[in-house]
C-alpha cells in the first residue's frame, strides 16, 4: 500500500459499516433518484435509500431523494434509463439473476451514453442450482455491455469507488457498475472511512452541472431510432471516441482521491510485485485475501506478490502486462467458471494483454487459471498459499484448469495456515436463524470496535435456510487491517445458543486449546451444566483444557425485556455482557469494571438515544447482569473437586 | 537452458542435510564452521530447529571491514549479521526459476526447504552445484555438445 505523505484534507468519518452501509451512504448524498427492483444480496443497499426517502431526506444539493420499484428488473434498468435521459442522477441496487434480466436494457443505455451508476453485490448465477451467493457470473455475464465495471475488495473501496465511478461517469459519458462480493462485503462489517460530505460535493459536484437533460422540449432530439446499413455501424464505432477517453479520465480520478483521502486507489493495484517470481491476479474479495498471503510468504523468504483488477472495464491490459511481464509464473484466481471457452474471463483479458509482450520477443510468465469460490464456497488463505505452490512447480507446457475448494480431479489441496494479523482474537458464534445473532454480532463487534478502538471484522455465514435452522457467525477482532475473507479454521471463542448446538455440529472446531466456550443453558448449578454437555465432547474440553463458561441469557431477557417482542434482541444483548468478561479487551484497555460499564453506556446512548434513556438503561442492565453473572463452570468445578476435573488435564 | 535442465528439479542437484549455525552462535563460530565444511554459506536456525535466515562469508567479510563491528565483534552473534528470512525454494521447484531468483536477487545460495514444512532446512542449492552439473554434462544436447545458459 502506498502512504502519503502529507496529512490528507479528508480522512473521512470513523464507521463500523458493512459494504451495503458504506455504498448507500455515498449515494444517498449524490443520486436524486433509485430505480430499483432489490435482489439477495443487494437488497439492504436498497433497504438503507428507501429509508432515506421515507425519511425525506435530500442530497447534497437539496433534492429530494426519489424511490420507483418498478414490475422487474428489467423496468428497473428501463426506468433508470428513463431518468437518466431527463437529466437525473440515477442508482439501482442488483446482483445475479436481475442483472442479467437488465442486460437488454444496458446496451442502451451505454449506447445512448448515459452517465448512470448502479451497484451488483456479484452473484452467482443459477447453474445447476440456484445460489444467492457470491460469484462473478453476473458481472462477467455484462461485461461486454458498453458499461465501465469497477470491482472493490472490501466495504472501504466500495464507498471509495461509489464517488469515482460518479464522478468519470459523468466526465465520460458512460454509464458505470461498481461491484462488490455478495454477501461477503455486503454483509460484512469493517471499520471504514465514510467520505465526508464536503469531499463529495468537491469530488464529484452538483448533478446540474454535470449531467445533460436529453428531454429538454427547447432543444429537441430524437432517442431510440432505428438504423440501417446506412448508419449503424458508423454510429457504433463513432462510440469508441468515448471510450477512448475513460482509462485517463479514470486514472485521474482515482489519483486525485487518493491525494484528498490518503486512500490509495488505481485501475490495477499490485502488491508486493516489483521482484515478485510468483503473482497472484484476482478481483474482490480474494484480492483482499491474497494481500495477507503474500505477507505470509514473504516472510518465508518467497517471492511472492498479488494484483487486484479494480477496473475490469475499461480492461487496464497494458499496465497488467508491465507488472506481470517479468514473473515465472502468474495464477489468476476467479469466482466464475466458462469451461467452453478457451479460458475464464480475467484469465483471456490477462494472456490477451502479455500476447503483445510476447510478440515483442520478451519471455513471458506462464499462467494458470483457477476457479475459485463459486457461490462463496470458502476460499481460504491456505486455498490461494497452495495456488503459490503450484505455480512455483509448474514447467514449461500446456497448463490444465485448476480449482480450489473442492474435492475433484483438478483441485489444489489447501494448506492449513493462519494468517490473520498478529494477536488477532476471533469467536465463531453457533445459533439457529431468526435467534438475532446477526444483530448481535453486529451490536458486539461496533462496540468492540469503538471501545477497544480496534479493527473488526464481522461476517454472518448467511444460507437461504432462514429461520429455524443452525447458522454460524464470525467475529475478528484485531489491530491491523484485516484482509483475510474466509470462515475462521482458528477461534478463540465460541458461544452456542444451547447445548443441543453439540448434535447439529461441531462447536470445538478449531477453537485453541485453552480457549473459551459459552453455553446459553437455562440451568444454574455448574455441575447440572456441566453434565449436560455430550460426554465426549466433556472430554475433549478436558483434555484440550478448554474453559467452559454459562449462562442463562433467555431468562436475563425475559426478566429485563420491556416487552415480549423485544426478548430475542435482548437475549443477544446480554451476549455483549458475556463477550467484555470472556474476551482480553477490557484488561488489555486497562478498565475496571465500572469504567468499562461506563464506557459501554455511552455507545448505547449513542446506539438507542433516540429511543429514550429507558431503552439505555434496560439494555445497561442486561449487560451489568450477564458481566457479573456469568458461570465459569470448569472453574466451579475445579474447586469443588469434581474427579474428572482434577486428573491429569488439569 | 537445454531441455534437461529446463525440466531438471532443485531436488536433482541439491545438497541434503545441511551445516546449519544457531542463530545464537558467535561469528567466530560460524567462521569455524564454514572453514572446517569448506562451504561458503550456512542456513542459520533457531533453538527449535526453525530457518531464521542466511549467513555467508560475504557477511563475514563485510563485518570485518566495518569499523564499527570489528571492534565489537566479541559481542556479535550470526543473529546480528545474518539476512532475514532466507530465500527458500522447495525439492521440486524447476532449475530455472532457482536460478532466475538467484540471478535477480543477486545471491549465491538457496536454502531448500521441505514440501510439508517450510521452516525446516532440508538441503542447500548453491551456484556452484549448478556450474558443476552444467559441466558434469547435465545440460548436453543428444548430439554431446555443451549448451550454454541462455536464460
Amino acid at each position: 500500500m502506498q502512504t502519503v505523505p502529507q496529512p490528507s484534507r479528508y480522512p473521512g468519518l470513523h464507521a463500523i459499516v458493512d459494504g451495503s452501509e458504506a455504498i448507500a451512504h455515498v449515494e444517498t448524498r449524490l443520486s436524486e433518484i433509485a430505480c430499483v427492483y432489490p435482489i439477495t444480496p443487494s437488497t439492504t443497499m436498497a433497504a438503507i435509500f428507501q429509508a432515506a426517502v421515507a425519511e425525506g431526506q435530500s442530497n447534497l444539493w437539496g433534492t429530494p431523494l426519489g424511490f420507483i420499484e418498478p414490475e422487474s428488473e428489467h423496468s428497473s434498468a428501463s426506468a433508470a434509463e428513463g431518468a437518466a435521459l431527463a437529466g437525473s442522477r440515477v442508482t439501482n441496487f442488483t446482483a445475479g439473476q436481475g442483472l442479467v434480466l437488465m442486460k437488454e436494457v444496458l446496451y442502451v443505455i451505454a449506447g445512448k451514453r448515459l452517465p448512470v451508476v448502479f451497484h451488483v453485490g456479484a452473484r452467482a448465477l443459477t447453474s445447476q442450482s440456484l445460489n444467492i451467493h457470491a460469484g462473478h457470473d453476473d458481472l462477467m455475464a455484462v461485461a461486454d455491455t458498453g458499461w465501465g465495471m469497477l470491482l472493490a475488495r472490501n466495504a472501504q473501496e466500495a464507498a471509495d469507488l461509489t464517488a469515482i465511478a460518479r464522478r468519470v461517469a459523468e466526465a465520460s459519458e458512460t454509464p458505470f457498475f461498481v461491484a462488490q462480493d455478495g454477501f461477503l462485503t455486503t454483509h460484512t462489517l469493517e471499520n471504514v472511512r465514510l467520505p465526508e460530505d464536503e469531499l463529495l460535493r468537491e469530488f464529484v459536484g452538483d448533478p446540474r452541472l454535470h449531467i445533460r437533460n436529453l428531454f429538454d422540449p427547447a432543444e429537441a432530439l430524437m432517442t431510440g431510432t432505428v438504423q440501417n446499413q446506412d448508419s449503424y455501424m458508423k454510429g457504433r464505432i463513432g462510440q469508441r471516441a468515448y471510450t477512448e477517453r475513460i482509462p485517463g479520465l479514470l486514472a485521474g480520478a482515482m489519483m486525485e482521491w487518493t491525494a484528498l483521502t490518503g486512500r490509495a486507489i488505481a485501475p490495477v493495484q499490485p502488491y508486493r510485485c516489483e521482484d515478485a517470481e510468483t503473482i497472484l491476479v484476482a478481483m474482490g474479495t480474494i484480492a483482499d485475501t491474497a494481500i495477507s498471503v503474500v505477507d505470509h510468504l514473504r516472510a518465508r523468504g518467497r517471492a511472492a506478490g498479488c494484483v487486484a483488477v479494480t477496473s475490469f472495464r475499461p480492461f487496464p491490459a497494458a499496465e497488467l502486462a508491465e507488472i506481470l511481464g517479468r514473473a515465472w509464473a502468474v495464477a489468476v484466481v476467479e469466482r466464475t467458471d466458462e469451461p467452453t471457452a478457451a479460458h475464464n474471463p480475467l484469465t483471456r483479458e490477462v494472456r490477451s494483454a502479455l500476447y503483445d509482450n510476447a510478440i515483442d520477443g520478451h519471455a513471458v510468465p506462464r499462467v494458470l487459471s483457477v476457479s475459485a469460490g463459486l457461490g462463496s464456497r470458502d476460499v481460504a488463505a491456505g486455498d490461494l498459499v497452495a495456488i503459490f505452490d503450484e505455480i512455483t512447480r509448474l514447467h514449461p507446457g500446456p497448463l490444465s484448469h485448476r480449482v480450489v475448494g473442492i474435492r475433484h480431479p483438478l483441485a489444489i489441496e489447501r494448506v492449513p495456515v493462519d494468517v490473520r494479523p498478529l494477536g488477532a482474537w476471533s469467536l465463531r458464534g453457533h445459533s439457529i436463524g431468526g435467534f438475532g445473532s446477526v444483530t448481535t454480532n453486529k451490536l458486539v463487534a461496533t462496540l468492540a470496535g469503538e471501545l477497544f478502538d480496534k479493527v473488526v471484522q464481522a461476517y454472518p455465514r448467511y444460507g437461504s435456510e432462514k429461520k429455524g435452522l443452525p447458522t454460524t457467525y464470525y467475529l475478528t477482532i484485531a489491530d491491523e487491517p484485516i484482509r483475510l475473507h474466509a470462515e475462521l479454521d482458528t477461534v478463540d471463542f465460541v458461544p452456542v445458543h444451547a447445548v443441543s448446538a453439540f448434535g447439529t455440529g461441531d462447536p470445538l472446531a478449531g477453537l485453541v486449546d485453552g480457549g473459551t466456550l459459552f453455553i446459553q443453558s437455562p440451568l444454574t448449578d455448574p455441575e447440572a451444566i456441566w453434565m449436560s454437555i455430550p460426554a465426549a465432547t466433556r472430554a475433549e474440553i478436558l483434555a484440550r483444557r478448554i474453559r467452559v463458561t454459562a449462562l442463562d441469557t433467555a431468562g436475563l431477557a425475559r426478566a429485563h425485556a420491556p416487552r415480549q417482542d423485544l426478548e430475542v434482541r435482548m437475549q443477544g444483548v446480554a451476549l455483549v455482557g458475556v463477550f467484555l468478561r470472556v474476551s482480553p479487551f477490557a484488561e488489555r484497555a486497562g478498565l475496571a469494571r465500572n469504567e468499562l460499564l461506563e464506557a459501554v453506556r455511552e455507545r448505547l446512548a449513542r446506539f438507542y438515544g433516540k429511543r429514550g434513556g429507558a431503552v439505555v438503561e434496560a439494555n445497561l442492565a442486561v449487560i451489568t447482569a450477564a458481566y457479573d453473572g456469568l458461570l465459569d463452570v470448569t472453574g466451579a468445578l475445579e474447586a469443588t473437586s469434581v474427579p474428572e476435573l482434577t486428573g491429569a488435564a488439569r | 537452458m537445454s531441455t534437461q535442465t529446463i525440466h531438471a528439479i532443485v531436488g536433482d542437484l541439491m545438497a541434503f542435510e545441511p551445516v546449519v549455525v544457531q542463530a545464537n552462535a558467535t561469528l567466530d563460530e560460524a567462521a569455524s564452521l564454514l572453514d572446517l565444511h569448506g562451504i561458503s554459506g550456512l542456513p542459520v536456525v533457531d533453538r527449535s530447529g526453525t530457518l531464521v535466515g542466511v549467513l555467508s562469508q560475504t557477511d563475514l567479510l563485510r563485518a570485518r571491514s566495518t569499523e564499527y563491528l570489528w571492534t565489537n565483534w566479541p559481542g556479535l552473534a550470526v543473529r546480528h549479521l545474518m539476512t532475514s528470512p532466507a530465500i527458500t525454494v522447495t525439492r521440486s521447484t524447476p532449475l530455472p526459476l532457482a536460478a532466475r531468483t538467484m540471478e535477480r536477487r543477486h545471491i549465491h545460495r538457496l536454502v531448500v526447504v521441505s514440501d510439508d514444512d517450510e521452516t525446516v532446512p532440508i538441503g542447500i542449492l548453491s551456484v556452484t552445484d549448478i556450474v558443476h552439473a552444467i559441466a558434469m554434462g547435465v545440460g548436453r544436447d543428444r548430439d554431446g555438445r555443451a549448451e550454454a545458459e541462455d536464460d
